[in-house]
């Protein structure tokens, strides 16, 4: 079949096979009903302008201006735009600086700004956070689902890195021994707090909670990323066929169901280089509830890790791994299970394969994205991902 | 054939790299995306004149897979697989239709792979361990350059693996 057209009965059909989250169904069919379309082009500014102050006549009750609207660089994934809104109340008047987080036609990782915006909301006043306003959720104002949120300044990665890496993203960002220290106490503080972190009161709808005490949690995931790969791929690759078996095989029983930050990472949290203190925790967007073990084995990736003085990797280029999980499990209460740790591993890369061979490349392909030359190129890291999964499969004797 | 494809993508590359990124410093996301077009460039210098012959690779390899297990498997999705197949597909030899072909390959293949009688053969899971390792070895040289694979430089270059997988067939 032509993939970039699925009709109205194809969409159907693949969202009965795979049963996953209401909300990153909704997210995955609005990806197949939009691609159906034109090739996505970028925002006109000055029609980006227009849009942005129409949305925000909606939201707010007092006189305001809108200026400065700048395209904010780097991020693989939404289109960012930062403004200047000043408002005028009581004779008074206030400006601040805020981001608007677009959808492109496509991206490397689909999702729900709904999604992003409940749980930055929730997580709000627990973890560091960019502060979140408002939401265009079906992309009633922006034609595609956006959000807004405050800016918050500070680094992804040091301005004097500890060994090579970081260049892409904040990727395996490495941090001198002076910093280490301070930086992993906020970095694993935070982590134990979004693990433990009660979900019972904030608005969350668009979240669904797997039971605890069953696989639920590991399926869901699964599905989602196996359903992408359906979407998104051009052709069957022998080691995306046998993960899939094997992980269908061995799904691990979440004991606790708890928040799952599900790309927490060095590179993605800011500080400030000269306090040292952590200003935010980003990239909410693939947030979910899941077993912790598929944060712990996101955040023990060797991609990420980078070397100390004297070349030993560093978890994150913070800590060592037994030291880290030690520290964790002290401080969360939480066990952790070398067989999930196992599994969530290949789960993980499973992931990875999946959005970096098979997601960049269609998007670039059907031309729907801002970043059409890089989804491209970026599909080395989901090849890269692939030869990964193949030795770790062959470790779990899934292969010979 | 003057000039040929490669120097043409090395004037590209040039005049991105020396005229037209250090007039973009003003402009982040220009001077980003010029970065990754002088990148992909870069990329396509390594493989281009390869594409060929790394669809004939592939297409070889596969029908080399399939030709030895096709006939053993006892499956209802496997003969439904093959009675779909255009009765030359395992003979083509036009590089074009091998590669238009290659899709429907693989997912016969993928109908081998959860074949379960085929999954308790360790004569199969060998051969399929083989052609799985050749297919990684080719993805890996052939995005080396993309700056995502580990040591990119130091791993073999696409000519290299596929004068290999040439000369030590499947």
């Amino acid at each position: 079949m032509n993939k970039r057209y699925f009709s109205d009965d194809d969409i159907a059909a693949i969202r009965a096979k795979y049963d996953i989250e209401p909300g990153i169904d909704a997210a995955l069919t609005r990806k197949l009903q939009r691609r159906r379309g034109e090739d996505y082009k970028l925002p006109d500014p000055d029609i980006l302008a227009s849009r942005l102050t129409d949305f925000l006549s909606a939201q707010l009750d007092e006189p305001f201006e809108v200026s400065n609207v700048a395209r904010v660089p780097g991020g693989g994934s939404k289109e960012m735009f930062s403004f200047i809104l000043k408002r005028q109340s009581s004779g008074s008047s206030a400006s601040e600086k805020l981001i608007l987080r677009m959808d492109p036609g496509e991206s490397i990782a689909e999702t729900n700004r709904l999604r992003e915006f409940q749980v930055m909301k929730a997580v709000q006043g627990y973890v560091p956070v960019p502060d979140v306003y408002w939401v265009d959720d079906d992309g009633q104002y922006f034609g595609n689902a956006a959000l807004i949120c405050g800016f918050v300044t500070g680094v992804t990665k040091p301005s004097t890195p500890q060994g090579e890496g970081g260049s892409i993203s904040g990727i395996g960002a490495g941090f001198i021994p002076e910093t280490r220290a301070t930086l992993f106490e906020q970095f694993l503080d935070y982590l134990v707090t979004i693990h433990n972190f009660n979900a019972s009161e904030p608005d969350l709808s668009a979240f669904q909670i797997p039971e605890p005490g069953t696989t639920k949690a590991a399926q869901l995931s699964l599905n989602h990323w196996s359903r992408v790969w359906e979407e998104d791929s051009f052709e069957d690759h022998p080691v995306i066929t046998i993960a899939q078996q094997w992980l269908n095989a061995n799904l691990p029983i979440a004991d606790k169901v708890c928040l799952v930050h599900n790309d927490y990472r060095n590179g993605n949290f800011l500080y400030d280089e000269d306090s040292l203190k952590i200003t935010a925790i980003l990239d909410w967007e693939t947030a979910r509830f899941g077993d912790y073990h598929e944060d712990l084995a996101w955040i023990f990736f060797p991609g990420f890790a980078a070397p100390d003085e004297n070349g030993d990797p560093l978890v994150c280029g913070l800590a060592k791994k037994e030291a880290f999980i030690q520290a964790y499990e002290e401080r969360s209460g939480n066990t952790v299970d070398e067989d999930k740790l196992a599994f969530y591993t290949i789960l993980n890369l499973y992931k990875v394969a999946v959005l970096g061979s098979a997601t960049n490349a269609r998007a670039a392909a059907d031309r729907q994205t801002h970043l059409d030359v890089m989804m491209n190129i970026s599909t080395g890291f989901g090849y890269s991902a692939i030869a990964g999964l193949y030795e770790l499969l062959v470790n779990q004797g899934a292969m010979q | 054939m003057t000039p040929d494809i490669n120097q043409y993508l090395s004037s590209m590359k040039k005049a991105l790299d020396e005229v037209v990124l250090p007039q973009l410093g003003h402009d982040a996301f220009a001077k980003e995306q010029a970065a990754i077009m002088s990148a992909t460039l870069n990329l396509l210098l390594d493989v281009q004149s390869h594409e060929s012959t790394y669809i004939n690779q592939e297409y070889q390899d596969i029908c080399t897979l399939l030709g030895e297990y096709l006939d053993t498997a006892d499956s209802t999705s496997i003969a439904q697989s093959v009675a779909a197949l255009p009765s030359d597909a395992l003979l083509l030899t036009v590089t074009d239709q091998k590669k238009a072909q290659l899709p429907t390959l693989k997912a016969l293949l993928t109908s081998l792979i959860t074949n379960t009688e085929l999954k308790q053969n360790p004569n199969f899971q060998s051969r399929l361990d083989r052609y799985t390792r050749r297919q990684i070895a080719r993805e890996t040289a052939w995005l080396r350059k993309s700056g995502f694979i580990a040591n990119g430089d130091s791993q073999p270059s696409i000519a290299e693996t596929l004068a290999e997988q040439s000369t030590n067939p499947l």
